[in-house]
């Protein structure tokens, strides 16, 4: 599904300053399966995250990132978005002025024109919605709102997975959408991702808590920290890291 | 034509007014950013011929609502046999100036109450000075005219000519219009649009104006407009630009009595190298409990430049007064330029005002999150673009109308 070799990533402050994020992070995703990354903060996961959306405010160093072959970097945003790669945002972007409904519509709609599909009508897609939006727990009214303008931290969230289960992508990355989150917020992400898990589509999660991964079951925990995977295990490598802290990471000693 | 001894009388003063003050320089603070070389360049005869639009053209313009009534001018002259006036109900005189002064004389003349400030307004002068015709719409008290009013003026690219047209607009007490008020250049053309409108609000009149002006795009583009509000009297105005290669407007509010609301909006799109747009917005606040409201967007890019001017004045009897102005203004290139300028003048000391003015890029983060859900480039920019403006053509009153404005906003 998704190859990552050796990916090595710059950022440019406002000084001109040359600073590397990734500095070589190979990983593999197979079909149907559910990788975390945990790690300190600033150790470079909600960047690998964006890069692999597409954000183009970073130098792309080294590196190869391919989704079934196809090789990803060399492609536009849209272009990733409509072969299936859907990033839920750590903060999701207000648009003032832009209809939530309209924008999701116009975005499923592009997407299926890549794909050679009709578009779909206004009803129709109202129909779509409306179902997935009990599944998310937002009512009627946020589809009329200007996108996520006014919204709270959960709304924002909730309506990132609303995208989500619209858009029916085949690679999600969830950067740190379980933050801020109360329990039952918490447990309908879960749900959500749980019930688009079947056996294709793949997923790569970005969070701080082992919480999460008491209702979504991992295949594969990654630990990330100064730019590289420093180490990949099961699930149980998440309780271990709960009970001992990023520490051992920084002064260099075995977990 | 001959015109009765006062009117004559009053073009005359305004002809010596005009010489006497001259075309403005770039030291009077009012035309700091306008370059007004390419006047001179203009040799500004006025229109002889009469020349013809198809009746295809012109249906082309209608808007898709089976109850507004359409008032065409060309070249500046009114055109009858595309007019819808025997719509028009009773209580209602919605004509050219030329036939209201043959049929309705007094109520023209009562009109034409205000002399115009040459020295201030040096255009508008000039306009009243040569003016041959415009819009008389005169609205009796009580009357509530339900259909709106699509005043056409086509303009058929007449090179080097001026087109002067007089408007004039009279809300009799307690009573009430919708008018939208649309320029075009159909066949372009290097012409110079000079208008005035003014409008007499008489008291608890209520009245919604929406302005289009798509002229040509070489064509030089200036109207005046002067508001004159009584007692709790209703004016809104939208003014949307997007052609032209000079384009200034100027809208002069008076609150006279108590009550008196105003609200002027605007959305400019300055898209073209070389274009100009200019709008200034003056209220002066002259009674207690009057209001007012200023909106104006922009969008600049190539290598086009867009000046906003919103001046408030506040008499220090106009207590208990409310208002706000805002600008903003998003730049899409790095050889666009916008100035913007707030003014507030206040002598009153129980108000309420505020102001707010921006100048920025597109938002790249949004343009991003929409990217990363598959909508293309192009059509992010327009969707971001188009919310944008919608909250300015939102305040447009009359649906069809709104509908009608955002179809001339193109972003694609």
């Amino acid at each position: 599904m998704l190859q990552i070799k050796q990916l090595e990533v710059n950022i440019q402050d406002e000084k001109q300053n040359v600073k590397p994020i990734l500095r070589g992070v190979s990983l593999q995703i197979n079909p149907g399966e559910v990788h975390v990354i945990m790690g300190p903060n600033g150790s470079g996961k909600s960047t690998l995250s964006n890069v692999l959306a597409g954000r183009d405010d970073y130098q792309i160093v080294n590196g190869v990132v391919t989704m079934n072959d196809v090789d990803l970097l060399s492609l536009m945003p849209e272009e990733r978005a409509a072969l299936g790669v859907f990033l839920a945002f750590q903060y999701p972007t207000e648009i003032p002025g832009v209809n939530n409904m309209y924008f999701l519509r116009t975005a499923l709609n592009s997407q299926r024109k890549h794909k050679n599909l009709p578009p779909l009508d206004a009803a129709d897609f109202l129909m779509l919605v409306k179902s997935k939006l009990k599944e998310v727990g937002l009512d009627e009214s946020f589809l009329r709102r200007a996108v996520n303008e006014g919204f709270s931290g959960g709304e924002k969230k909730r309506n990132e997975v609303l995208q989500m289960l619209v858009l029916e992508p085949s690679f999600i990355i969830l950067d740190e959408t379980d933050s801020g989150l109360d329990i039952d917020a918490l447990q309908m992400v879960a749900r959500c991702v749980n019930s688009m898990r079947d056996g294709k589509r793949s997923f790569l999660i970005v969070t701080h808590y082992q919480r999460l991964l008491d209702y979504i079951e991992p295949d594969v925990i990654h630990v990330m920290a100064q730019g590289k995977i420093q180490k990949t295990g099961d699930k149980s490598l998440a309780l271990e890291l709960e009970a001992k802290g990023y520490g051992w990471l920084e002064n260099g000693s075995a977990l | 034509m001959s015109f009765p001894t006062w009117l004559a009388d009053y073009r005359a003063a305004q002809h010596a007014a005009f010489m006497q003050h001259g075309v403005p320089v770039r030291g009077n603070e009012r035309w700091k950013y306008a370059d007004l070389g390419m006047l001179a360049q203009q040799k500004l005869t006025s229109v002889s011929g009469s020349a013809e639009v198809s009746r295809d053209t012109i249906a082309s313009y209608r808007m898709h609502v089976d109850d507004a009534m359409l008032l065409v001018f060309i070249d500046g002259k009114f055109a009858p046999m595309h007019s819808d006036c025997e719509l028009l109900p009773k209580g209602v005189v919605a004509c050219s100036l030329r036939a209201a002064l043959a049929d309705h004389e007094a109520l023209v003349k009562n009109a034409f109450n205000d002399d115009i400030a040459a020295g201030d307004y040096p255009f508008a002068a000039l306009n009243s000075a040569v003016f041959t015709d415009g819009l008389f719409l005169h609205v009796a008290e009580n009357i509530k005219l339900s259909q709106p009013l699509h005043v056409l003026m086509l303009s058929t690219g007449n090179e080097d000519a001026m087109i002067a047209p007089h408007h004039m607009l009279v809300l009799g007490e307690n009573s009430e219009a919708e008018l939208i008020h649309e320029y075009v250049g159909v066949d372009g053309g290097k012409y110079f649009t000079n208008a005035v409108m003014s409008i007499t609000a008489n008291a608890n009149s209520k009245l919604h104006v929406t302005k289009i002006q798509h002229e040509s795009d070489d064509a030089l583009h200036m109207e005046n407009f002067f508001i004159n509000q009584r007692a709790d009297s209703y004016v809104s105005m939208t003014n949307v630009t997007t052609g032209a290669v000079f384009s200034r407007d100027e809208v002069i509010v008076q609150l006279q009595e108590p009550g008196a609301e105003c609200h002027a909006n605007g959305f400019y799109h300055a898209s073209r190298d070389g274009q100009y747009v200019d709008h200034h917005v003056d209220f002066k606040h002259a009674a207690p409990r009057t209001n007012s409201g200023m909106m104006y967007k922009g969008i600049a890019d190539k290598r086009s430049r867009a000046v906003f001017n919103g001046s408030l004045y506040v008499k220090k009897d106009a207590q208990k007064m409310n208002a706000y102005q805002e600008n903003h203004n998003l730049l899409l290139s790095g050889l666009a330029e916008v100035y913007s300028k707030p003014e507030l003048e206040i002598y009153a000391d129980d108000v309420k005002c505020r102001h707010g003015a921006t100048i920025g890029q597109l938002d790249q983060d949004a343009m991003f999150y929409m990217r990363a859900r598959g909508i293309y480039q192009a059509t992010a920019m327009s969707i971001l673009l188009r919310g944008f403006v919608e909250e300015v053509l939102q305040r447009i009153h009359h649906s069809a109308i709104r509908q009608h404005a955002m179809k001339q906003v193109k972003f694609l």
